[in-house]
Formats: C-alpha cells, structure tokens, sequence
C-alpha cells in the first residue's frame, strides 16, 4: 500500500495497538506477528512480506539457541527425579538451629537449584509444597515465608544456566559464556541480600521465623549424612558450571552433558522410565515453543520499527531529555519495571533490546560518584546483567507476576493474594537494590568473565 | 585410542528423527499397560555401560563401588590422548624441520664454476650439518609418538576387558541390586511424588475443556505432532554427549552432530506451535483478559483471531513459497553450505506445516468459541 506517516505518530500506533490487542487476550506471539503483517502491508507492499521466512529461519538454525530446550529438559528431568524436596531437607535440618532458619534455607536450597534449571516455575511449585507448611506449621510470619519462596524460586532465571541469558546473547549477539559467567555474583549477591535480610529481620524479632524446637533439631552425624544425598545434585552443577568457566566445550554442550547427567541422577533416584521421560518431553515441547514463537513474531515486529526508524526516534526522543547517561539508564530500568508489571519478560526482552542496547553503546559510561566506569566493549554484557537482575522484579510485580501466580497455586488456602502481594513488596526492594548495586558496580558484573575469559 | 572418523549419513539422520519417535511412543504405551517396575533395570544399566561405562556409571547406578577402579583408568586414556595431541604437533613439526633443511642444503650447494667463497662455504657446512640434527630430531619424534601410542593401546585395551567383563557380569549384578532394594523399599515410609503443575499460563483460556467432534480431531492431529517431535530432545541429549566424548577421549571432533542438532530443533519449535497453543501456553497478557465474562473471552477470542489468522495465513503462504524455492536448484534440492551438506528442503518444509498446523488450532479454538456464544453462556 506504501503509506507514509510519520515515525511519532507509528510509534503511537504500533505499541497502541499492541496494547490494545494484548488486553484482548491474544497471544503475545500472535499480536507482534499479525501487527507486524499487517503494518509491513500498508506502509510497505505485499512483497515485503516475503521476508518473513527468511527473518524466521535463521532462528531456526541457530546453534545457541537450542541450548533453551537442552536445559529446560534437563530441569524437567531433575525436577522429576525428586532431587528439589531432598535439598530443601537437607538444608533445613542443618540450618534448623538457626533464627529464620527455615526461610534461609529456602533461598538456600532455591540457589543451588538455580544453578541446576534455568527456568522459574518447577522450583517455585515444590518449594512451595515443601517448605510453605514446613514453615507455617512452625509459627513463620507469613509474609516473610512468601517472601523466601518468591524471591529465592526467582533466582532459577538469574544464576546460570539460565534460558534468559541464551535469548539475550541471541538478541544482542553476545558471547553466552561471558553472559552466564557474569551473572554468577549477580546471582550470588541477591541471594545473599535475600538471606541478610531473612536473618537480621528475624534475629530483631524471632517471632517471625522461630528456630526449631531442640527435640527436632538433628545430630552432627546424622547432618553429615544427609550430606551424601546431596553428592549427586552437587557434582552435576560443578560439571555444567565446571564446563562453561573453564570453556573446554560450548555452553550448548554443557547443556547436553548436563542433561545426561540429570538423567543419571534421575536413574538413580529410580525415577528414570519412559513415562517420565515423556513428561519431561512434554513440558520441554510446551515452554520451548512459547519462547521461540515469540521470536518468531516479536523479531519481525522489532525489525519493522527499525525499519522505518523506530530505533532512532526512540534514541532522539529518549537523549532529547536531557538526561546524563546513568539518569537515561535508570530510566530505561523504570520502564523496564513497568513493562513487567503487564508483560511476560520473554516479550520485555525480544521488543526492547534491540531498541535500547544501541542507545546503551552510544553512551560514555564512566562511573558514578568517582568510582570506576564499564569499557565500551563490556556494555552489552553489563546491560544484559542488569538486565536480568531487573526482571527478576517483573516476576514479583503485581498485577501479573509469574511467581505470585505459582505460589498461590500451591500455598494453603488461609494464604490469600493480598498476602502473597505484601510478601512480594519488600524483596522487590531488595532486587532494586541489586540493579542499583549492579549499575553502581559494574565489577560485579564485569569482572569474572574478564578473568576467565581473559579480556 | 583409536580415532572415530565416522560421518553421520544423511538417511540414518532422517531415518533416526522419524523412527525414534515411534520407538519411545511404542515403549511408553507398553509402560502405561504394563506399569512402571521398581529398583533398578537391566535396560537403563546397560545403556550406561553402553553410553558411560568407561566412567564406571553403570555400577553407580547400581549402588555399587567398584565404579570407582573405572576413573582412573578413564583419566589415565584422558591424559594420554592429550599428550598424543602434543606429540603429534612434535613430528610435524620435525617433518617440517627435515624438508626445510633438505631444501635449504639443495640451495647452499656451491654450483660449478663460480668462484667459492668463505660465505658460501660456511653456508654449506652448516646446512650439512643441520640436516642430520633435524633427521634424528624428526625419528625421536617419531619414536615418542609410537611410544604413547602404544601406552594408549594398552590402556584401550585394559578398558575393553573391564567392560566386555562387566557386561558379562550385569545381569547378576542388576538381580541382587533389586532383591536389596525391594527389601528396603518394604520398610521404607511412603515418599512424596511430587506434582505435575503446568509451567505457564492462568488457564484462562474458555474453550479449554469443550468437546466437538470436528476440533478433537483437529487437537488430535496436533497433539500427536506435538509429542512425535518431543522425543527429538531424547536424541539430542545422547547427540551432544557422544560429540563430547568423541572430541575429549578419542580426539575426533565430528563436523556434523551441531547441524544436524540445531536443525532437529529448528524443525521442532515450528511443529510444537500448534501443540503448543492447544494446551494455552503462548503467554498471553492475562491483566484484562481475567476479567471477562465467559462470553467476554469468547468474543474478544473472535476479534482477535482474524489477526491470529492474518498472521497464520501469511506465514503459511509466504514459508510455502520460501520452501518450494529450497526443492530444485541444481537438481538435487538445497543442501547445507557446511562440509556434512545435509538437505536443507525437509527443514525448510516445517515452516509451512508448522503454520498449518497452527492455522488448524485456531480454526478448533474459533470453532469452539463460536458454540460458547451460541450456548448462551453468561
């Protein structure tokens, strides 16, 4: 058709009209794809649209990205295996002895299984069923018992390996090894902020989170025991991790050996059978195809924005402010929080980083307050950290956070919502604090993949 | 150890990706009549030997220690195939060194009748004596590598009994495991299952649950796609290690397993769409979409699925066209540009059939959509 209009006006239309149809409840894949369809016909011709397949294929043939469906497959499997309830047991008794032992040991054993799954959900649920009346049952505030479980199930999509961090190094043509490498202290850094917290709330008032009754607390042997249960789980995440630091095989690799490790462990557990398997295929098939069709559609919408300009207006628009660079970040960091109170961050993601990393790169980054700034060619790693750190929000963010979803699924009924909201609020802090700590130091970030990778 | 040169050929890779589905649906069907067996089995036991014996899995499986004797062995063929690395660097190096001071000798001789001079005498003597030098450099190295090829000989060798024993011993070894295992199963407390709760998604959906004879067709066929291609993941788990393993203990990287692994999955994201969608997993923005009446959601699903089908249809049309165009040039169909060449047309072909697939979901959603407004359901 070839209209001409101009690019204020079509960025107003486009996201209008994308707003318009997420409310109605269409898929986000099929809403970014349709409008793509529709605005490359009447602002450009019908032979455009030929570019289609060829903007879908090469994400059909792209090597990084099948490590999204080798690790989502080898959590299934592990989740499957029973090794989540084992964890948590483990931690809690040895932490039993401790004021907000129990919540700590939560985001504790959410940690460790972080660095075993890439997803957030199946931590979430069985934590949920575990440690939730594990806790209750003790006299655990309430809302500090959400709380662990929310922030601590949220860290699966932070600490490698992490599906996220596949779809960035896609998006923005990153090194994966460095992305997941990088996120590593992030990871670390919130589940410690989580665990302070815990345990200096409940230290002033241990009426939040008791510690165990003296006649429940275990032996030193008897911890020790338990200690071997948790071998197997263990050796897996320092051979996958182990795998990606050293770099003697690709992260998709280690996917692969991870996988067949989550089946050993499986086939130990005497959990390994075709049913499982199946099962374990099923939910792979299911999250996998929702992250790929969104690329599918979110890439061509973005590619037309770009197109006509988009990327430019929005970068004009965004400098014309006025703002330094650190303000222009901490703005972008707000409409990123924003986004996630409504948007899967799976969408966040496919639609803003091609449009905001350039800005990103365009800018002097030299540090805040006399301390040390991020190297030109280390943005699009920091970003893609900080990044991270702030979707873990957009979980948590009310109204339409995953987390606050899966938990009410398996919270006991005396748990209500509203609850489950107030509970989300002060980590939510927290995690604002990590993104400020994380811009504020970018070491954090930066600094372990220049060490191991040699920068 | 021996090298592995093998090549995957490309009708044992279509082969595997059509027939493993219906191996593993056959067992699966077989397992839900027959019901799953508790302890340990001789099957898994011996796909470990098979896949990891050398690592001695196959007794860790069964609880057993004597796994342990298989690491060292293993570290020691780990090792050796890294210093066979270095030393064959060593004798193409020498091999080199012999050809150049070959090479230079021919260039140093002093041709007749030219006047000699102290230059190109001393030129002579020293390329005359570097030759020798490089000749018993190059059969040391020679020599070295024999050497290490021979340590490693024995020790594949070592390996091969340990294993050609241990799958002797298996069955045995699998038989008393389970008398153990039942045993303490019979006094063990009751342990908790945990479950299945769907990753994504606030069910939301109103059709979900809704029965015409027509969509269950449909949902059938998408169903069945779904989980054919779901099993693909099995293979790759098995693809990735064998690259692994070949690359760290055998010295043979392959140049075919990551085509043909990514392309395995190219092909399944397209095809799992539409299963995908049949169980409402694409994310949607549930906000207001919660809020809705029934007959709400059912009319906001009508309006918005002519973008649903604007966006099916063009993919389908366009993809078609894209895949038609990979059939014929040169006569053979588009191949891969890599050394493995595999044919590109089936994977282009997904995308058209993928959007079908798709195209059909919709069409039972709208279907079904349609009869909740007709129900009069408030």
């Amino acid at each position: 058709m070839g209209w001409e209009i101009d690019i204020a006006w079509l960025t107003l239309l486009l996201f209008g009209s994308l707003g318009v149809l997420l409310a109605l409840g269409l898929p986000m894949a099929f809403c970014t794809g349709s409008l793509a369809v529709v605005f490359l016909f009447l602002f450009g011709n019908s032979a455009i649209l030929n570019m289609m397949p060829s903007r879908i294929f090469p994400f059909m043939t792209d090597y990084q990205l099948s490590a999204v469906p080798l690790f989502i497959f080898m959590a299934a499997m592990l989740e499957k295996a029973g090794i989540i309830e084992e964890l948590f047991d483990a931690v809690y008794k040895w932490l039993g002895a401790v004021k907000g032992g129990l919540a700590a040991a939560t985001v504790l054993a959410c940690t460790a299984l972080a660095a075993m799954v890439g997803v957030v959900g199946a931590t979430e649920v069985t934590m949920g069923m575990i440690a939730l009346p594990a806790m209750l049952k003790r006299g655990y505030d309430q809302k500090l018992a959400c709380g662990s479980l929310l922030a601590g199930g949220t860290l699966g999509i932070l600490i490698p390996p992490s599906v996220m961090a596949i779809v960035y190094a896609v998006v923005a043509q990153q090194s994966l090894g460095e992305l997941l490498v990088g996120s590593i202290l992030p990871g670390l850094l919130l589940s410690g902020l989580y665990i302070a917290y815990i345990l200096v709330r409940c230290y002033i008032n241990p009426s939040l989170g008791p510690a165990l009754p003296i006649e429940e607390r275990v032996s030193t042997r008897e911890k020790f025991m338990l200690l071997k249960k948790t071998i197997a789980p263990l050796l897996l995440i320092i051979l996958v991790l182990g795998v990606i630091f050293v770099g003697i095989a690709t992260p998709v690799e280690a996917a692969g050996i991870g996988t067949f490790g989550a089946l050993f462990v499986s086939a130990l557990h005497r959990r390994l059978n075709w049913i499982s398997v199946r099962e374990a295929a099923f939910a792979t098939l299911k999250a996998t195809a929702m992250v790929m069709w969104i690329f599918f559609g979110a890439t061509m919408f973005v590619g037309f924005f770009i197109v006509k300009g988009g990327q430019t207006f929005v970068a004009n628009t965004i400098l014309g402010t006025g703002l330094p660079p650190y303000g222009i970040l901490m703005l972008m960091m707000v409409i990123l929080f924003v986004l996630g109170m409504f948007i899967d961050w799976v969408g966040i993601l496919l639609l803003t980083v091609p449009i905001f990393l350039p800005i990103m790169k365009s800018l002097q980054w030299d540090g805040l307050f006399g301390l040390p700034g991020v190297r030109a060619e280390d943005v699009p790693l920091w970003y893609g950290v900080i990044f991270m750190v702030n979707m873990q929000m957009a979980f948590l963010s009310p109204p339409f956070g995953y987390s606050l979803f899966y938990l009410k699924s398996v919270a006991p009924p005396e748990i209500t919502m509203a609850t489950i909201f107030r509970a989300a609020v002060n980590f939510m802090a927290l995690q604002w604090l990590g993104v400020g700590l994380c811009i504020l130091f970018p070491q954090i970030v930066v600094w372990l993949p220049s060490v191991l990778y040699a920068r | 150890m021996p090298s592995l040169p093998f090549v995957l050929p490309h009708w044992l890779y279509w082969g595997t990706l059509l027939l493993f589905p219906l191996v593993a649906m056959y067992f699966v069907q077989r397992q839900l009549r027959r019901g799953v067996r508790q302890g340990p089995s001789l099957f898994i036991a011996y796909m470990f030997w098979l896949c990891s014996g050398f690592m001695g899995l196959h007794r860790f499986y069964l609880k057993n220690n004597w796994g342990f004797v298989f690491v060292p062995v293993f570290l020691l063929i780990l090792q050796t195939t890294d210093v066979i690395r270095d030393k064959r660097e060593d004798v193409s190096r020498t091999r080199a060194a012999v050809g150049s001071a070959i090479s230079e000798l021919d260039r140093a001789k002093i041709p007749p009748g030219v006047p000699v001079t102290p230059q190109m005498q001393e030129r002579l003597a020293k390329a005359e004596a570097a030759g020798p030098k490089a000749k018993s450099d190059f059969e040391e190295a020679q020599a070295a590598l024999a050497r290490w090829y021979d340590y490693s000989r024995w020790l594949a060798i070592l390996m091969a009994v340990m294993l050609i024993g241990d799958a002797i011993l298996l069955p045995g070894l699998v038989r008393r495991q389970q008398a153990r295992e039942a045993e303490q199963q019979a006094n063990a407390p009751p342990e908790i299952v945990p479950p299945d709760v769907p990753a994504i998604g606030t069910h939301e959906d109103p059709t979900i649950g809704l029965h015409t004879r027509f969509t269950d067709a449909i949902e059938w066929i998408n169903i069945r796609a779904g989980e054919f291609v779901a099993y693909w993941a099995v293979i790759s788990v098995f693809g990735y290690y064998y690259e692994v393993i070949a690359r760290f203990a055998f010295n043979s990287p392959t140049n075919w397993l990551h085509e043909s692994m990514f392309l395995m999955y190219g092909m399944q994201y397209m095809i799992a769409g539409a299963y995908a969608y049949q169980c409402d997993q694409h994310v949607r923005v549930d906000v207001f979409y919660v809020k809705f009446s029934t007959r709400g959601k059912a009319i906001a699903d009508i309006i918005t699925s002519v973008f649903f089908f604007i966006f099916v249809f063009t993919l389908f049309f366009t993809s078609w066209r894209f895949a038609m165009d990979s059939f014929n040039p040169g006569g053979t169909g588009e191949v891969s540009f890599t050394e493995w060449g595999v044919q590109y047309w089936p994977v282009k072909l997904m995308m058209p059939i993928g959007a079908a697939l798709l195209a059909l979901q919709g069409l039972s959603k709208l279907i079904k959509d349609i009869k909740i407004l007709k129900s009069g359901v408030a």
